[in-house]
């Protein structure tokens, strides 16, 4: 509460967050934190599906930034510095831990958690949905989940993930084409 | 299904894929916060480790005094030289015989100490013809011995000790003696440096290719910080000047602290999964066991 008193959210001046965490302004410091954790653990917990592993990545993303902050130029967005770095966590993590499959198999999960969220769809469809993005190679999945799910920008996306903006269009048309050709299999008539 | 129905779908979808809960802010804060202020304020845990520092002490000592134990058992060296004792020097003042008081008697002799041979008349000419200290025998630490009149004393030199041009022999108050002139300076380093090695490597292997529950027991976290100790004194130490021994320890010591840490919980695989996350992102194990002689066993807690 005290920091958002100290520093509102509304126009805050980001560099001079920066600058007053780097000081050592512990109130600064959370307005920081405050302003972007929720965009960092949504992405974490859409591309790991687990809560735990969300917390984990989310925690690790903030500590290395807070911990490698001097070196923030500012050549960026500080969005697009924290992003690239949590991105690039997310993915170790999901490359290393491989929780990720075995969570996402939990159809009776899935069933519970989409059946209020997006009415309309016929939950078959949706499981072989769901199931057909978390096949998807990472990259491309990566890519689909930050655009059409979380709304990054290509430009976002490629200053994320280290690639051009044209490349992350590439993969999120290819991502697209292998989701369609899933849903043509298993929808029949309703997918073509 | 045209681009615009598919795109209609996965926004449907949207709300449901990985559907993300409230942001847990404070609980992650908490780690957050917690993680910063061990890097820039006054570790709160110092206290609790203020035991840690005479602990490392009492290791430090104990492992030099284990490695030049070892050192001297496996060089073969007999722990009570033979003196020859069958040739006894004419009278005369001996060569190489050193006295602290007045040269005509009265003063204290030095002699040099054991493992060493007496020197008969032609030792004598020959330290009596040496005169630079490059052609005197080495000698070990000197003690002073009482004499009662004047030096008839043989010298003893070192037996078996090939002189060394740069080493000019010692004398009592000259500084620190060398146990064994040939030792190189890093050989006892790198002695203790391969068996903290060692013990790291053996304890990643155990919690490796143990199963949760066994690596939850609490003698890994126990091991973990034994060896923590020793890796801490390495980094001290001149070992840690070289760059590649130094990132091998840094990153031993990360593993060895997230194993010690380890939360007692068999189900928190997480936590595994992090810590195998650092040991393959290091190449940890490989680098160990590079590092450790092949053969070399170490042994557990």
């Amino acid at each position: 509460m005290l920091a958002r008193l100290a520093y509102p959210a509304a126009g805050l001046d980001e560099r001079l967050l920066i600058q007053r965490t780097l000081d050592g302004d512990d109130l600064a410091a959370r307005e920081l934190y405050d302003a972007h954790v929720d965009r960092v653990y949504r992405l974490a917990y859409r591309l790991t599906g687990d809560d735990e592993l969300a917390r984990d990545c989310t925690q690790e993303t903030f500590i290395r930034a807070f911990q490698h902050l001097g070196e923030f130029r500012g050549a960026s967005a500080f969005s697009t510095w924290l992003h690239s770095i949590a991105v690039s966590v997310c993915l170790n993590t999901l490359r290393t831990v491989r929780r990720l499959r075995r969570r996402q198999t939990d159809l009776e999960e899935a069933d519970r958690v989409g059946a209020g969220d997006a009415p309309g769809i016929e939950p078959d469809v949706r499981e072989r949905l769901k199931a057909a993005i978390d096949d998807l190679p990472e990259l491309y999945r990566v890519v689909l989940v930050m655009h059409d799910l979380e709304g990054y920008t290509h430009e976002e996306i490629g200053a994320a993930l280290g690639m051009a903006a044209g490349t992350s269009k590439a993969r999120l048309s290819r991502a697209r084409g292998r989701l369609r050709e899933a849903l043509a299999r298993f929808a029949g008539e309703w997918a073509r | 299904m045209n681009d615009e129905r598919f795109t209609e779908l996965l926004r449907e979808l949207a709300a449901g894929y990985n559907a993300p809960p409230p942001t847990p802010r404070d609980a992650m804060w908490a780690v957050i916060d917690a993680a910063r202020r061990g890097r820039r304020l006054p570790d709160p845990r110092a206290a609790a480790r203020s035991w840690l520092r005479p602990a490392a002490g009492m290791a430090a000592v104990l492992a030099l005094g284990l490695g030049v134990g070892w050192l001297a058992t496996s060089r073969g060296d007999p722990p009570a030289p033979a003196v020859a004792r069958s040739a006894l020097p004419p009278q005369g003042e001996m060569a190489g015989t050193r006295r602290d008081g007045d040269e005509t008697g009265g003063g204290r002799e030095r002699m040099e100490p054991a493992s060493a041979t007496l020197r008969g008349p032609a030792g004598a000419a020959e330290s009596a013809a040496a005169s630079s200290p490059a052609e005197q025998p080495v000698r070990a630490p000197v003690f002073a011995a009482a004499s009662s009149g004047p030096a008839r004393r043989p010298e003893i030199t070192v037996a078996g000790r090939a002189p060394r041009p740069d080493a000019p022999a010692r004398r009592r108050g000259e500084g620190p003696a060398r146990r064994d002139a040939g030792t190189p300076p890093g050989e006892l380093d790198a002695l203790v440096t391969t068996q903290t090695l060692a013990q790291g490597e053996a304890l990643i292997t155990a919690f490796r290719t143990a199963d949760a529950a066994l690596a939850a027991d609490p003698r890994i976290r126990v091991w973990a910080r034994e060896i923590l100790v020793s890796t801490r004194l390495l980094l001290d130490s001149p070992v840690a000047g070289d760059a590649a021994m130094r990132g091998l320890l840094e990153d031993l010591e990360l593993v060895l602290l997230q194993i010690a840490h380890l939360p007692g919980s068999p189900a928190d695989s997480a936590e595994r999964a992090w810590i195998v996350e650092t040991l393959t992102r290091g190449d940890v194990l490989p680098r160990l066991r590079a590092a450790v002689p092949a053969g070399l066993v170490a042994a557990g807690p």
